[in-house]
């Protein structure tokens, strides 16, 4: 029974995506925006008594291996499904964001000539990450890990006609394709180490293995170097520095896309990837402390690009970068449950924000520039408290769920008690300081002070369909963090993992209160009021020295410059391969050299076939004579 | 006394001069045809010394077989060269050069 569950969720995904692009123009854009909503809400509920099971039953995990795919002496790779409690906590969320943007992609796509392309698109998504999260397999995972990215790269480009959408998927497929590459050198490293791409058999033999006795490579050993290529793909995957530069110029895409997939699910995937294979990076003693730096590195340095950005979606696209940061960060310490913890949070709050930008773009008639917006809070109430609630989350506003999962990453940073997770811990001090600064800027200038742009008369609430997707996540954005004492004991898959901190609810929250989070945000909030409600930023920004570093950091580090220069090198040394080695060489001496030697060489044996028979017989006759001469002189 | 060694140089003679015939004449392929049944004929010669030598009547017997092999044989040459003619108007091996690579 509860096997078919689980099958029937991705059938049905399929299925829809399968009506969505072959069905003809019978089936208008509502109707197949129902149908398409219905079928991903009842996977859902598939989902959630997949849930309940798992978290009714102690220790259950759902596993079968119900298709051989390849079966090759020793390599099996199979299909099939294993439920956990990660697992069933990550299909519940996906599904959930996953029908409350196909609801209100129903009201955003309205008027687009290619709405069922959209659905279809959505669906096939869904699809693949339901297959990446639920698979028992590596090579399963890789196949949903590419396929998301596919759909990403569709959906992106959905706009085809628009230059700029084109180059943006272009540049998220190609750098995941660097991803990609050392993912799957990743996945065949493990898979030589412990012989199975099956998660179950993968585990039980790394018990067999003697960790202590691995083989060193240039001082790191095999499980750490196989653990870095796989956290390689997650950087892409995740956009983590320097990995990064594709996930702002994805919001090129609809915005319901952006908080889809590149704000709640598809960007989480690595963090998912690298909990699924928690037990193997527990033993990664020096790829936990990359990862630990890199995630600091994204919290903050995104982070602060954010507060320079001029375009709603590209501020709420870089503080999705600074939160992965935080996940990544957490994952660094071995505090799986932790970040997943914020993983799940994040992915309702951060939603809800991009949807409720996407409400107001779609107000102000696709104007995303928020120098032309302000004072929005009259004319749109509803949006402006979700996203007021969306803001109060993620900068971690008491009681709210952003505060519950960051201040648990903050506490299991500052607890690991290590030189590098003290360092990291405040470099996370000061992101939480600058995600509230960006935060509070955003909706400042968006929601208060006075409009910039027109007529403010003209501009209203858009349909209920737009508007209840963002009641429902604000709902879940203010209760999901509550559930926080579910987290701090869900076992990631089989093993016991870190022991977190944790006295109970009350004594969490007024820790919480009084830990210096609290000191960033009030300081980000008077920070922000002062720049941006008060207008003081020009003035600010005049003085010379902060005008230096806004230079810097809205020059974006020069990441882009650095990935053009590298395909530029990448560009001449191929141009210089192919006129100096494939031209010369190999054309004009190899290819083309070869025969003309043979063809001159060859003049000189024709002129012995002159076509006349005395040359022939007296040439057979003379033969003959030489070859007897020769055996006689032989014999004798 | 005409030995054995007087026939085998005889027979050779015969055999070196076809083959000349061969590859110095140049004006007819008649005569070409010739040369080969001379050739043949000194091999049957060489048949017949060591039949007669060795007292096995085998190679006597053989040269009736090559005798009938070599009728049956110009008889096609002839045929050849009869619809050469036909289709060339001359017999001159000097013009037969198709052969070249």
């Amino acid at each position: 029974m509860l096997e078919n569950l689980i099958i029937s969720i991705p059938i049905l995904l399929v299925l829809s995506s399968a009506v969505m692009g072959f069905s003809s123009s019978k089936l208008t854009n509502i109707n197949a925006g129902i149908i398409s909503s219905i079928l991903v809400f009842i996977s859902f509920i598939f989902s959630l008594v997949i849930f309940y099971y798992s978290f009714t039953n102690e220790n259950s995990i759902l596993y079968d291996d119900f298709y051989q795919w390849i079966s090759i002496s020793g390599l099996n790779i199979g299909m099939g499904y294993l439920i956990d409690k990660l697992s069933a906590m990550m299909m519940v969320v996906v599904l959930l964001i996953s029908f409350v943007v196909h609801v209100y992609s129903i009201g955003y796509m309205r008027d687009e000539k290619d709405f069922k392309r959209f659905f279809s698109y959505i669906a096939l998504f869904t699809f693949s990450m339901i297959l990446l999260v639920m698979s028992n397999n590596l090579i399963q995972l890789f196949i949903g890990w590419e396929g998301v990215g596919l759909v990403s790269y569709l959906l992106i480009g959905f706009f085809y006609k628009k230059e700029s959408a084109i180059k943006a998927n272009l540049k998220a497929f190609l750098i995941n394709r660097i991803g990609d590459m050392f993912f799957i050198i990743g996945i065949i490293m493990i898979f030589v180490l412990l012989d199975s791409f099956d998660y179950k058999t993968m585990f039980s033999n790394l018990k067999l293995v003697d960790i202590s006795n691995l083989e060193y490579y240039y001082g790191f050993n095999y499980i750490d170097i196989a653990c870095f290529f796989l956290f390689i793909g997650a950087m892409a995957k995740s956009a983590q520095i320097p990995l990064h530069v594709w996930l702002p110029d994805s919001m090129e895409g609809p915005t319901p896309i952006s908080a889809l997939i590149h704000a709640a699910t598809m960007v989480t995937a690595g963090i998912f990837m690298v909990a699924r294979l928690s037990p193997v990076y527990i033993y990664a003693e020096v790829t936990t402390d990359f990862i630990l730096i890199i995630g600091a590195l994204t919290a903050l340095f995104i982070g602060v690009i954010a507060i320079f950005d001029n375009d709603i979606k590209k501020v709420i696209a870089y503080s999705t970068i600074s939160q992965l940061g935080y996940m990544v960060s957490a994952l660094g310490i071995n505090a799986y449950t932790v970040s997943f913890f914020h993983l799940y949070t994040h992915a309702f709050f951060k939603a809800l924000l991009f949807l409720c930008a996407g409400s107001v773009i779609m107000s102000l008639h696709h104007n995303q520039d928020i120098t032309k917006m302000g004072g929005l809070r009259k004319r749109l109430p509803i949006t402006h408290f979700c996203f007021l609630v969306g803001t109060l989350c993620i900068i971690g506003f008491p009681l709210t769920s952003g505060f519950f999962s960051k201040d648990l990453i903050l506490e299991v940073m500052l607890y690991e008690n290590t030189d590098l997770s003290f360092f990291v811990y405040i470099l996370l001090l000061i992101g939480a300081l600058v995600t509230t600064v960006y935060s509070l800027r955003l909706i400042f200038i968006v929601f208060y002070g006075t409009y910039r742009g027109g007529d403010i008369k003209k501009i209203h609430e858009e349909s209920f369909v737009i508007l209840s997707p963002l009641i429902i996540l604000a709902t879940l954005s203010l209760i999901s963090g509550f559930v926080i004492h579910t987290f701090v004991e869900l076992p990631i898959f089989m093993f016991g993992v870190k022991e977190i901190h944790y006295e109970g609810l009350l004594p969490f929250i007024s820790h919480g209160v009084l830990s210096p989070a609290s000191v960033t945000l009030i300081a980000g909030f008077f920070i922000a009021k002062h720049l941006y409600l008060d207008n003081k930023e020009i003035s600010f920004l005049s003085n010379k020295y902060f005008k230096k570093i806004s230079m810097i950091i809205k020059s974006k580090y020069k990441f882009d410059e650095f990935f053009l220069n590298c395909s530029d090198f990448m560009k001449a040394t191929s141009y210089f391969a192919a006129t100096k080695f494939d031209i010369k060489i190999i054309d004009s001496f190899i290819v083309n050299g070869l025969p003309r030697k043979i063809n001159k060489l060859s003049t000189y044996f024709k002129s012995v076939s002159s076509g006349y028979l005395y040359h022939y017989a007296f040439l057979i006759v003379f033969s003959l004579v030489v070859i007897f001469g020769i055996i006689l002189a032989r014999v004798l | 006394m005409i030995t054995m060694t007087h026939y085998l140089v005889f027979s050779a003679l015969l055999f070196c001069i076809s083959v000349a015939g061969i590859f110095i004449n140049r004006k007819n392929i008649l005569l070409l045809l010739m040369s080969i049944e001379l050739m043949l004929l000194s091999v049957n010669t060489n048949f017949i010394i060591f039949s007669n030598y060795s007292n096995d009547i085998t190679g006597q017997v053989f040269v009736f077989f090559i005798l009938a092999v070599a009728a049956a044989e110009s008889a096609i040459g002839l045929a050849i060269i009869v619809s050469l003619f036909r289709a060339r108007n001359s017999l001159e091996i000097n013009l037969i050069n198709k052969l070249k690579g």
